[in-house]
């Protein structure tokens, strides 16, 4: 896993709402109503994500429902540990998107 | 096919192509059980596309050839405009002093001013170009019209000399009486401040050259032609010097909060 060179608050964003899912698989559409953030944004960052090893993508198998299959994404094992040990160190207080900004910015991640 | 998701096809790289045209199909498909048909529109499928190819490895160098253009244009328009120019220098004062946690106490007044001289400056100039354009082909009878209207040129020019000095002033006080900026910081500040005032004295100066070309008052202020030459050429690399101060303060401050963490 690569670090993130370039930490935006959607990406921060992004990146909660898939941990929220604790390691079950979501797809971008879901993220994009969940966010509020226009598909056009979430599906680049999860392209971004997917090529520095932070996010799994892969076709939904599902016999539940008909229609084209959707991607899902969640969060590869290293992701997941710094997701949780990032959620560790911020105090509940400043579990805020700035203060996840702020501690991905100083390096936390890296 | 609608033209418009052919474009957006086109645009997406060829490797995620099939990847993102299925991805597209699933977010559009009706039955799904999410209320999903309006939100991905042909446009932004279009913006993902261009944003696919922006970021893709293989577009390398047409991304540093569109930052070259834009930094190229942003350049010509620089050299060209006096407007933009001080824009410029506005915006760069009011972003490191946003990003300095400047303590200001008299910054809301200096906006005000700055303002305000804006809005005047613009003012004497739109009159300034009509007396100008005016004045060589007006009759006998419309002369006491022309008279007034020079007049008041000259009284909106004489405003926009005060607001100057004003703005300036609210500037420099505020720079001044900051407590928690280090010496070095103040004096870039003024310095540069120093330097737009003159500018935009050089401004009014010419609006009233413009006016009446023979007036005390541009012959008068002749010498600060010379001087903001000078000065303005000094304004953008002096804030840059600035600016790259303050950048690696805060890089340095960074690394020592990253220390104090691990």
């Amino acid at each position: 896993m690569r670090p993130l060179q370039r930490v935006t608050t959607t990406t921060i964003e992004v990146l909660q709402c898939i941990y929220s899912f604790d390691g079950e698989g979501v797809w971008g559409l879901e993220i994009a109503k969940l966010t509020g953030l226009k598909t056009g944004t979430v599906y680049p960052i999860l392209e971004r994500l997917e090529s520095l090893g932070w996010l799994d993508s892969e076709w939904e198998i599902t016999q539940d429902r008909s229609g084209p299959r959707r991607r899902t994404y969640k969060l590869t094992a290293d992701a997941s540990q710094e997701m949780r040990e990032l959620t560790r160190k911020l105090p509940p207080v400043h579990q805020d998107t700035k203060s996840w900004n702020l501690a991905l910015r100083q390096g936390f991640l890296g | 096919m609608s033209p418009i998701l052919a474009l957006a096809l086109r645009v997406i790289p060829a490797d995620l192509r099939e990847k993102y045209s299925e991805i597209w199909r699933a977010d559009n498909y009706a039955s799904d059980g999410y209320e999903n048909g309006a939100d991905f529109k042909q446009f932004q499928f279009l913006s993902l596309g261009l944003q696919l190819r922006w970021q893709s490895d293989s577009f390398r160098l047409g991304r540093l050839a569109i930052r070259a253009l834009i930094v190229i244009a942003l350049v010509a328009v620089y050299a060209e405009f006096g407007l933009v120019r001080d824009m410029l220098v506005l915006l760069i004062v009011w972003w490191l002093i946003k990003r300095s946690d400047f303590r200001a106490i008299h910054s809301k007044r200096a906006l005000e001013a700055t303002g305000v001289h804006l809005v005047v400056s613009l003012c004497s100039f739109v009159l300034g170009l009509l007396v100008f354009i005016t004045g060589g082909r007006i009759e006998e009878h419309e002369a006491h019209s022309f008279q007034t209207l020079a007049v008041l040129g000259n009284l909106v020019v004489a405003l926009s000399f005060l607001t100057a000095a004003c703005a300036s002033f609210f500037w420099i006080a505020d720079f001044v009486t900051t407590k928690n900026v280090f010496v070095t910081g103040k004096l870039f500040l003024v310095v540069a401040i120093g330097f737009l005032g003159i500018q935009w004295l050089q401004q009014a100066r010419n609006v009233s050259e413009l006016i009446d070309s023979a007036s005390w008052v541009s012959s008068a202020l002749a010498p600060l032609s010379r001087v903001q030459q000078v000065t303005s050429n000094l304004v953008l690399p002096l804030l840059l010097i600035l600016s790259g101060l303050h950048a690696l303060t805060r890089l340095r401050g960074k690394r020592r909060n990253q220390a104090s963490i691990t």
